[in-house]
């Protein structure tokens, strides 16, 4: 029952991307694309299976996984410049095999993979989102990956682990904008066993995932012409294998939150897609010395307390939350950088940057999070 | 696509048919429990002998088929979801019992498959997640199922199952068995793997129904029993035969079959469901009490058994009663002062527990019984004593050897196992091998390590008491293992 959890539930978030691919293929028939349907051999065999006992090994991991069918790379990052006004970005790359292909033909797994990247940037003063994506299949020689150096690339956008480090290099290149970033993990990486959220203990997820709650973040930022230098923290996600499109009926919402005393917060909350039943929260608290921390549903509080309507898609968010971990007394408040982050219309959903306030009885808390949902249809159910 | 399902309707009174729930998979939830007495005044026994009562007859044959293919919990995962899940494939489909007919041949043992009303069809949960068990290897009927892990929270799991499930009517039935779940999920947690929440699980269901109709309300009518349920082992159904009262205080006097009903009241909402149950149910109990134990795999010392008979004779006789040619079970409820094992359980049900009384005595359940809870636990049969680690009610003590011998009792101990796996049995003992611990749950440094330590001095959980072989020499006590063996 434990891995039955996770494939139900991690999945759901770490999908919603790719349900775009595989079940709302009409959206990506607008890109210079084929239909997908005709790509995609869905009942392919032959993907290796996501077995038991893993720990990620870097650099290595940090790339791409071609012998599993799906994979994900998120980076949410926030950044300063000298004058100290901030630049918020999010990177998604996933990656798809249309079908399976002998492990040892290197060339055809490049030559087989559909490659997406969206880049969604805040910048200061600017009241709405920067967004810019990427759509390419490594057939056509515009997208690709290698394992030596380690490096993912959709053009002119890549993401590398360099030999000589434990860090990573972010190169987005497109005409209005550019980020050149080193990433430095600041914390170790943390699988989804570490987590036990929803009180997973060992198990096959039917995918692996790890995180990196908090990387160092160093470089360079271009606009209409400009450099600035920039510095800041960022947070990866990045999960591979058998991520299924489907969530059934349940709707899932994620919150990542970096607090400014070293801590990091990653919480869960299952939903049921029609609106009924009361959503499950499942939190894990990690300390700055890595270590984790799980609440269960009986100990966090979770509530939204207020709900922005898309004027785009007429979809209803609940935007601004209150979160407290009754068993360490800790109570944040998560208000949205801008309402508007809608990521992705067609999905109905939100992925998008929130300041976090907050106290631990005395001692006030402050920081920065992410948070990812689903919105909800005027009718009051959530739409996917 | 989009749906609305108003989910709280009023009253509660639900009108779909008869799914009911319980999770699927490892973690079965129905309970078993306890019940009150005779007309709406509540009874509350004496310790001592418990009278018999007569029981209604029925076919031990048609009750085994009942058992293995009928399902008794009418709500849960839609079938297709279940295959979504987990591919054409069940898991553990090498561990089966015979004469599973139709679906259930391709499910695993505790799950049995029912067609809803609205001619969906779904997995169910039965009573052999609790009730059933492996002993090398062996699955054996009656043997209760002391690895059950009930740490984990059942809504998730049942929840989860929702990313297999399919718009329209299956939706419809996944929505009624969480909705269930949710409702008692959180008074079926325990801290422990391995222990049992059956009794507490029951309690919950109770709060939700009106007594007389038996109408599910979503909020509870009385005050719902405390969350934090009792440990309890899973007693073994062979000694049903021999046992004049349920349970192990022995409150569930007179007819037993809808006692062990109340197990499927999860998703039983009327009284015409119930009865309709209580028909082919009264096969299922003549078969429990036809259940022989099993006999013990290994070698056996025939002299030192032998001797061991003349040590059980003369310490044990008067409460476990007689084995062998000529059997005699004394049917004895002995009071908390003189077995001075954790009183809790006990103590619980007596004296905090008189709202679920009257609620047995007013339902259909209690139509033919009466709960009478007393203030002491029974001596139970031993029959095949050596496959039912660990020992006493609260599963408290790992082996048969340390029951024995008091001071030889772990104070923290956990079983000594990979993962999951099943531990070695341990001939010596009689029990599952152990490992003792230096530290309770307060020294456990994850949830993981926490939830596998039975920590003794948790209230309820405490193995004292029954020190009835303290006085015994090795040698005796040897000689008595041997005999128990026999049994
Ligand atoms: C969730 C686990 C669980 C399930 C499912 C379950 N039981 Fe039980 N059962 C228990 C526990 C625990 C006890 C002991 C309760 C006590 O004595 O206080 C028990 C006690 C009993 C007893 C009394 C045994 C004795 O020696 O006193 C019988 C008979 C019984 N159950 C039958 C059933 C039947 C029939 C079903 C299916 C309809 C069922 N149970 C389902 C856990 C379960
Ligand atoms: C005064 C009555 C009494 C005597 C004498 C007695 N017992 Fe018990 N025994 C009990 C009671 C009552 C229980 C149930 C206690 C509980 O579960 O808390 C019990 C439980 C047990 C159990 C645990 C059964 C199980 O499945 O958990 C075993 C084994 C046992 N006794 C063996 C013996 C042996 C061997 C002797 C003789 C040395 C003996 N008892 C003497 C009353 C007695």
């Amino acid at each position: 029952m434990k891995p039955w959890i996770v494939s139900s539930l991690s999945v759901t978030l770490f999908v919603l991307l790719w349900v775009t691919l595989t079940r709302e293929s009409g959206e990506w028939v607008k890109a210079p694309n084929p239909s997908l349907e005709t790509l995609i051999d869905l009942d392919a065999d032959g993907f290796s299976p996501v077995v038991g006992a893993w720990e990620p090994r870097f650099p290595a991991d940090h790339g791409a996984h071609p012998t599993f069918r799906s994979e994900l790379w998120n980076l949410f990052g926030w950044l300063l410049d000298r004058q100290g006004r901030s630049y918020v970005f999010q990177v998604n790359l996933t990656r798809l095999a249309l079908r399976a292909e002998a492990a040892e033909r290197a060339s055809a797994w490049a030559t087989n993979q559909l490659f997406r990247g969206h880049l969604a940037l805040i910048l200061p003063g600017v009241a709405s989102v920067l967004a810019e994506e990427r759509l390419n299949r490594g057939a056509l020689g515009l997208a690709g990956l290698s394992s030596e150096p380690v490096r993912i690339w959709l053009e002119d956008w890549s993401l590398s682990a360099p030999v000589d480090s434990d860090g990573l290099l972010l190169e987005i290149a497109s005409d209005r904008t550019g980020l050149s970033l080193t990433l430095n993990p600041i914390k170790p990486s943390a699988t989804s066993n570490d987590l036990e959220l929803f009180g997973q203990g060992p198990g096959s997820p039917g995918f692996h995932l790890y995180l990196i709650p908090r990387l160092a973040v160093q470089g360079d930022l271009r606009l209409d012409g400009t450099q600035v230098q920039v510095q800041g923290t960022a947070w990866l996600d990045h999960a591979w294998g058998a991520i299924s499109g489907a969530p059934g009926q349940l709707a899932l919402s994620r919150f990542a939150v970096q607090l400014d005393d070293g801590r990091d917060l990653m919480c869960l909350e299952l939903r049921r897609r029609d609106g009924s039943g009361r959503p499950i929260p499942s939190c894990a608290l990690i300390g700055s010395d890595g270590r984790v921390q799980a609440f269960g549903r009986r100990e966090i509080r979770l509530e939204p307390v207020d709900e922005w309507r898309s004027p785009a898609t007429g979809a209803r968010y609940p935007l601004s939350w209150r979160l407290a971990l009754q068993p360490v007394g800790l109570e944040l408040s998560l208000e949205p950088l801008l309402e508007d982050q809608e990521l992705d219309p067609a999905l109905r959903l939100w992925s998008g940057a929130v300041e976090v306030k907050g106290r631990e009885g005395e001692a006030q808390l402050s920081g920065r999070g992410w948070v990812e949902l689903t919105g909800l249809t005027r009718s009051g159910a959530n739409e996917l | 696509m989009r749906l609305t399902i108003p989910f709280r309707l009023g009253s509660g009174r639900r009108v779909l048919a008869g799914v009911l729930a319980t999770l699927a998979i490892q973690t079965s939830m129905v309970g078993c429990d306890r019940a009150p007495t005779e007309t709406l005044a509540i009874t509350k026994s004496e310790v001592g002998r418990v009278p018999a009562s007569a029981q209604r007859p029925g076919d031990p044959q048609q009750g085994y088929d009942a058992l293995i293919n009928r399902a008794i919990v009418t709500c849960g995962l839609p079938y297709d979801a279940y295959r979504r899940r987990t591919g054409p494939q069940s898991p553990n489909l090498d561990l089966q019992f015979p004469g599973r007919t139709g679906r259930n041949a391709e499910l695993p043992y505790m799950l049995t498959a029912h067609v809803a009303e609205s001619g969906i069809e779904l997995v169910t949960s039965n009573c052999l997640g609790c009730h059933a068990a492996t002993f090398d290897g062996e699955l054996i009927m009656g043997l209760g199922n002391e690895f059950l892990d009930l740490t984990v929270d059942p809504l998730i799991a049942v929840e989860g199952a929702g990313a297999f499930v399919a718009e329209g009517p299956e939706a419809t039935e996944w929505r009624r068995w969480a909705d269930r779940i949710r409702a008692i999920s959180d008074y079926m947690m325990t801290d422990t793997i391995g222990v049992n929440s059956a009794n507490n699980l029951t309690l919950a269901l109770m709060a939700h129904r009106d007594p007389e109709t038996l109408a599910w309300s979503d909020e509870p009518l009385i005050e719902p029993p405390p969350e934090k349920p009792l440990p309890v082992s899973v007693p073994p159904w062979w000694n049903v035969g021999k046992k004049r009262a349920m349970f192990y205080n022995a409150e569930g006097r007179g007819d037993q079959v809808r006692y062990m009903m109340l197990a499927s009241t999860v998703c039983t909402d009327s009284v015409d469901e119930a009865a309709a149950i209580d028909a082919w149910f009264v096969h299922v109990r003549a078969y429990l009490a036809s259940l022989e134990p099993p006999s013990y795999p290994y070698p056996i010392d025939p002299d030192l058994a032998n001797e061991g008979y003349r040590v059980f004779q003369a310490n044990c006789k008067k409460c476990h009663g007689t084995y062998g040619e000529d059997p005699f079970y004394p049917n004895k409820l002995v009071a908390l002062d003189k077995v001075k094992t954790d009183p809790l359980l006990a103590r619980k049900g007596f004296k905090e527990a008189d709202r679920f009384l009257h609620w047995f005595q007013r339902s259909f359940y209690g139509e033919l019984s009466q709960a009478a809870p007393a203030l002491g636990y029974i001596a139970p049969p031993l029959d095949g004593v050596w496959a039912t680690a660990p020992y006493l009610h609260n599963g408290s003590i790992p082996t048969i050897a340390a029951l024995l011998q008091s001071e030889s009792r772990p104070t923290y101990w956990e079983f000594d196992r990979e993962g999951d796996a099943r531990p070695a049995y341990d001939r010596n003992q009689l029990g599952w091998a152990y490992r003792v611990l230096p530290h309770g749950k307060a020294g456990a440094t994850s949830r993981n390590e926490r939830y596998r330590i039975y920590d003794t001095t948790s209230s309820g959980y405490g193995n004292q008491g029954h020190t009835f072989g303290d006085d015994l020499r090795t040698d005796e006590r040897l000689a008595l293992i041997e005999y128990l063996k026999t049994l």
